[in-house]
């Protein structure tokens, strides 16, 4: 589109147990580092978000939790904290450092947004596909990526097949970013009209 | 063997290299809908249908197939092995 869509970050809602924190990659890792000696010894999850109409392009989420001090008695024991920063990741610098040195479980999490998104983590021990097959090519959980997989022409099928030869892409259909876009400001401009008579 | 449930892309060449590991003669049941067509899965990450690599005896339909489904299917398997082949359900291309 024109690049005048909203920001979904902007309009979701407040969640009351966690701060959001929104932060550039270059300051990423002091932050996680003084995040993790300030009492968030857990990362709960790292995950990866494209926005494909806007700049930066991909957002990746951290979520922290910062667990109670373990209780002597029951009534002491408090609710954890949780903390969550976006990342905004450009697609012209695909990359971020890692974070496997302070939280282990980093290292499957950055894999799986490699192979999905293609954002590369420096310093990654092991940096290569965990849920597709290894020579796949492609990053499937991109918004371009079409839902079928790239139509291409298969392998010549043993005589006992029973599908056709050519494996089909994802055909035109009328469900693309724009059409949705359209239809979001018609219901809006519906919306507008009924006002008054509500 | 029984393929039952979803064939991940991933999965395909380990499933293959079982069947060729099974000793002769050997006859493929492919259960429910996922395995034998891709099932609600029409995408990248699933294989449309177990029989684009393994060649497969009956196809049990259903998400998820019911038990006599299952057994209407192991029964007509037992038909073929009785009857020498594919019993006469489909023919070997």
């Amino acid at each position: 589109m024109d690049g005048s869509a909203i920001d979904p970050t902007v309009l979701r809602p407040p969640i009351e147990d966690a701060a959001i924190e929104r932060i550039a990659p270059a300051e990423l890792r002091t932050r996680l580092q003084a995040l993790r000696e300030d009492g968030y010894m857990m990362l709960l999850d790292l995950g990866a978000v494209d926005y494909p109409q806007r700049v930066p392009r991909f957002d990746v989420v951290y979520h922290l939790l910062k667990m109670p001090v373990a209780a002597a008695t029951p009534d002491q024991i408090g609710t954890p904290q949780r903390y969550r920063l976006l990342c905004g990741v450009p697609i012209e610098n695909l990359s971020l450092p890692t974070i496997t040195d302070l939280w282990r479980n980093a290292d499957w999490a950055e894999r799986e947004v490699f192979d999905l998104f293609g954002i590369t983590f420096e310093g990654h021990p092991d940096l290569r596909r965990i849920q597709m097959p290894t020579h796949w090519e492609g990053h499937p959980l991109r918004k371009d990526y079409p839902l079928r997989g790239p139509a291409k022409e298969r392998s010549p099928r043993p005589p006992f097949a029973n599908k056709s030869n050519l494996v089909a892409g994802t055909p035109p259909s009328g469900r693309t970013a724009e059409a949705l876009q359209q239809q979001v400001a018609l219901r809006q401009a519906q919306d507008r009209k009924e006002e008054p008579k509500a | 063997m029984i393929v039952s449930g979803r064939v991940a892309q991933k999965m395909g060449p380990i499933v293959k290299r079982l069947y060729d590991q099974m000793a002769d003669p050997k006859w493929v049941i492919s259960m429910g809908a996922c395995a034998s067509s891709g099932g609600i899965f029409d995408n990248y990450a699933i294989i449309q249908g177990v029989d684009t690599i393994i060649p497969v005896d009956v196809y049990v339909p259903g998400c998820p197939p019911t038990p006599d489904g299952l057994l209407h299917a192991v029964n007509l398997i037992q038909k073929q092995i009785r009857e020498g082949g594919r019993g006469g359900i489909l023919a070997r291309a």
